[in-house]
């Protein structure tokens, strides 16, 4: 957990260190692919600094306040989808590295490839759940009160999910 | 042992396993849980750099403070100053203007009545910021809003592409 001065762009980009790759694997357990991924954790950091000097540190740690704009971040991305379907979502300034890949990488992207797909296999809800876990670090109790289900529920849910998450990654062997 | 009691009791498990990076649960679930705790997506991000930088750009304060507020300071002296000159030379309202011409004179609007209304408690009007998009000569600047997305695109077109006529 880090303290952080709404006032001061330093600890904004420290924030943004800290927790981009976190941000983004919790938008990538939520959405289709790579591109889409990059434009919510896009808007999720554009949203952060747009709040930066409204966010009180009394009022809650700065992981919890960033990760509450991810999730309504994804959500818009689900609600907007459809409209957005036509977008070309991959044209991005930035391009992925075009060194030629080693066989270490190319079988952690297979590995990764394989995992997405199986958590695509999941319900909407259960991804956001095991994201909630895996990413945002949450207690089931801390993801009850966000997802407004019941604690019990939460562990019944992870118990579910991780179960069939393993069944489909078997199957893929 | 029920569903529930199962749950709670591998939810402990993997509490465990998120917080010391290994359990000694053999339960087949956690492995799943082991993949996922350390799978990293991020590296395939294409955007986590340039978006820094223009965050970081949009965030800093804008050089200089004091001559910002000079300039504007300067800009309203400006603007009192050529105010004060043009007024002397309008004439007033209601003098009529002496070049205007009988038939053009000033009519009532086509439309006299308000024909918007405020919407009481809502807000009417918003900003939203875009994001500019290029490659290969197209530029698109998208706005995201809350209920879609609105683009404008700009390309080299010919006059071919205006005047093409379909044909079956």
């Amino acid at each position: 957990m880090m303290t952080a001065d709404p006032r001061n762009m330093h600890d904004f980009a420290e924030v943004y260190d800290r927790y981009f790759d976190r941000v983004y694997n919790y938008v990538r357990y939520r959405v289709e692919d790579d591109a889409a991924a990059d434009d919510v954790a896009s808007r999720v950091f554009e949203k952060a600094l747009g709040r930066w000097e409204t966010f009180d540190p009394s009022r809650g740690e700065v992981d919890a306040w960033l990760f509450a704009i991810a999730r309504s971040a994804v959500m818009d991305h689900f609600r907007s989808k459809r409209w957005r379907s036509w977008l070309p979502l991959d044209l991005f300034p930035e391009r992925a590295s075009s060194e030629p890949a080693s066989d270490a990488k190319l079988a952690e992207a297979e590995s990764l490839d394989e995992l997405s797909a199986a958590l695509q296999g999941l319900d909407d809800r259960a991804r956001d759940v095991l994201a909630l876990k895996f990413e945002a670090r949450m207690t089931n109790r801390a993801i009850a009160e966000q997802t407004g289900l019941g604690e019990s529920h939460v562990a019944v849910l992870l118990f579910r999910s991780l179960k069939k998450l393993q069944a489909a990654l078997k199957d893929r062997t | 042992m029920n569903e529930d009691q199962e749950a709670r009791k591998f939810s402990e498990e993997l509490d465990a396993l998120l917080e010391n990076g290994e359990t000694s649960s053999k339960d087949p679930a956690l492995a799943a849980a082991r993949r996922l705790a350390k799978a990293d997506f991020s590296a395939q991000s294409r955007v986590r750099e340039s978006l820094r930088a223009r965050l970081l750009k949009e965030g800093a304060p804008a050089p200089w403070p004091p001559l910002r507020f000079a300039a504007a300071a300067a800009c309203l002296a400006l603007a009192l100053g050529l105010g004060k000159v043009f007024w002397r030379q309008v004439p007033a309202a209601h003098a009529p203007l002496p070049f205007l011409p009988p038939r053009m004179e000033a009519r009532a609007p086509a439309v006299p009545e308000t024909p918007f209304r405020a919407i009481p408690h809502k807000e009417v009007f918003a900003t939203a910021q875009a994001r500019e998009v290029r490659q290969d000569g197209v530029r698109l600047v998208v706005w995201e809003l809350e209920g879609g997305s609105i683009s404008l695109e700009t390309r080299r077109i010919t006059l071919e592409d205006i005047f093409r006529t379909p044909s079956l």
